[in-house]
């Protein structure tokens, strides 16, 4: 094809682009709220005197600040700008509902955002893990993401495209479950229309199971199901080749379905839960470690041919790491789920390390991958200013997550430990403020781990907003010149 | 009419079998061979999205 077709044939005008540019601003943005937000709070753990002496400041209103930062507010306009911009490509149709449909998601969401924010702030909070928003707020979130179910699923079925690529299928899967999850868990009975505090519908062991009922598939639909529909069109699009294997992708999309609503219930064992529905969450949470790996399988093999790209290109290799960490989390998770291996881990520091290699290795690499592959694209520019930066940022925020992660794992464990020691008269051996004061180097570990985290992402927003500019910074090349043409003989 | 009610409860009680049914016959259905080409050109479609629908490269 020419070059004059491909420019002036394409129906690239047609679709909506402009609120994909918002979204993309909007990632970036909450993504270096939340990560201050977290490495402050890493510090206050560490150096309690930095509570402020506020209730505005303290620990436990800010945390909830981040949590929410870090998963709706950049994980979310990540997973709702790259799914706007994929259904238009995949299904070659511009956004169904027209400009003030998908507008009013965009800003219904960052609204949504920002009440939800103030909210934790002031001390309004339903302290429902990751369901913390109070019900005014609920509701409002329960008409945008409507209005985000329409959009999607308009384009969807409105495609020139005869066949739904499966990104498309893991992109709806994360808005209708998120739907069904949003809504079960915050049934709740406001105490008055005028003010904030409401009483949640179920009680007691119910409640509690409802919530995890909620938590983990919150994890499974919004952290893993959203970024997988991201994974398997970004991977496939900036290796320039298709999908390892199209069949192990609906696979994947399938046992994933069917397997982690049931996994809920590892996050109470040892609790009034029923025995059996532990048991049940334990062995559906094991299963699931199967189809995951499948699917990283199939992300990290698609560069199969071309394992240069990750020498070559530092986009390519935030993606493929990304997937990599994917399979590291998916196989702790469920080791974490095993009854004997969750007595130790439970309540302590390791959870928190698991949680960040999920969130900063999987879910924040595949989206600075999306988003520099995204951002020249979306503005039209020819490169990235500075492909070297991309590579400084992969690196300075690799080390982040290695200290991150390696510092909460030495201090869970020791932790766990020091709670289940006895002397030799049979009393506990430590008091709990000893295990406090004994993880106080693994928390100043932890923070200097957020802060070159937080670091790498700074480098993110001034390559990409010099790239916005149009500005390229003169460089060498990731590949010099003799390099790039010579053939490279096969291994 | 109280047949059929009974015959469901009955097959209720094996929601977890038939579960398992709908999802092995998935897996079969994804694996069928007549199926190669149709998911070969699926998994292209990311990469020849820049083009014009209906003149997408057939290779």
């Amino acid at each position: 094809m020419s070059a004059t077709t491909a420019l002036t044939g394409r129906p690239v005008a047609a679709y909506d682009e402009d609120v994909v540019r918002l979204f993309v601003i909007a990632t970036m943005f909450w993504g270096i709220i939340a990560f201050t937000a977290g490495v402050y709070i890493a510090f206050q753990l560490a150096f309690p005197a930095l509570n402020l002496g506020l209730e505005y400041t303290t620990f436990g209103r800010l945390r909830p600040l981040h949590t929410s930062a870090a998963i709706f507010a950049f994980g979310g306009n990540a997973l709702l700008g790259t799914s706007f911009y994929v259904v238009q490509r995949t299904c070659r149709a511009p956004l169904f509902g027209g400009w003030a449909l998908s507008r009013f998601v965009f800003w219904g969401y960052q609204f949504f955002i920002v009440m939800a924010a103030l909210g934790y702030v002031l001390g309004v909070s339903q302290g429902r893990e990751y369901a913390e928003p109070e019900w005014y707020v609920d509701l409002w979130l329960t008409l945008v993401w409507v209005a985000y179910l329409v959009v999607f699923l308009g384009t969807v079925l409105k495609r020139r495209e005869p066949h739904i690529y499966v990104a498309n299928w893991f992109y709806l899967a994360f808005i209708i479950t998120i739907a069904v999850l949003h809504i079960v868990n915050n049934l709740a009975m406001p105490v008055s229309l005028v003010g904030t505090k409401s009483y949640s519908a179920a009680s007691g062991v119910q409640d509690a199971l409802l919530q995890w009922w909620y938590g983990h598939n919150a994890v499974g639909f919004f952290l893993t199901a959203g970024f997988l529909g991201m994974m398997y069109y970004f991977v496939p699009k900036r290796a320039e080749r298709p999908v390892y294997s199209y069949r192990l992708s609906i696979i994947h999309f399938w046992a994933l379905i069917f397997l982690y609503i049931w996994a809920g219930p590892h996050h109470l064992h040892y609790t009034a839960l029923p025995d059996w529905a532990q048991t049940l969450g334990m062995t559906f949470s094991i299963m699931l470690w199967v189809p995951s790996w499948g699917g990283m399988v199939n992300g990290i093999m698609t560069l199969s041919g071309a394992w240069d790209k990750l020498r070559t290109d530092p986009v390519m290799r935030f993606l493929v790491t990304s997937v990599a960490f994917y399979g590291m989390s998916t196989f702790e998770g469920p080791v974490m789920s095993i009854k004997a291996v969750n007595a130790l881990s439970h309540y302590t520091d390791w959870t928190i390390g698991h949680v960040h290699s999920g969130a900063l290795g999987w879910v924040a690499f595949i989206s600075f991958g999306a988003v520099y592959d995204l951002v020249p694209k979306l503005w039209h520019r020819k490169e990235l200013y500075s492909m070297r930066l991309v590579g400084w940022h992969f690196w300075i925020s690799t080390l982040g997550i290695v200290l991150y992660i390696t510092s909460m794992w030495v201090s869970g464990i020791m932790q766990g430990l020091m709670w289940r020691a006895y002397d030799h008269l049979g009393f506990l051996q430590y008091s709990f403020v000893e295990t406090v004061a004994a993880m106080h180097p693994f928390y100043v570990i932890r923070g200097l781990g957020g802060v070159l985290f937080l670091l790498g992402a700074l480098i993110m927003v001034y390559n990409l907003v010099r790239t916005i500019r149009g500005d390229v910074r003169a460089e060498a090349p990731m590949t010099p010149a003799n390099r790039a043409t010579a053939p490279i003989p096969a291994e | 009419m109280e047949m059929f009610q009974e015959i469901a409860a009955v097959l209720r009680g094996y929601w977890g079998l038939w579960l398992m049914l709908i999802f092995v016959g998935l897996i079969a259905w994804t694996l069928r061979p007549s199926a190669r080409q149709k998911h070969r050109d699926a998994s292209r479609i990311p990469l020849e999205d820049d083009q014009e629908p209906g003149r997408e490269r057939k290779d």
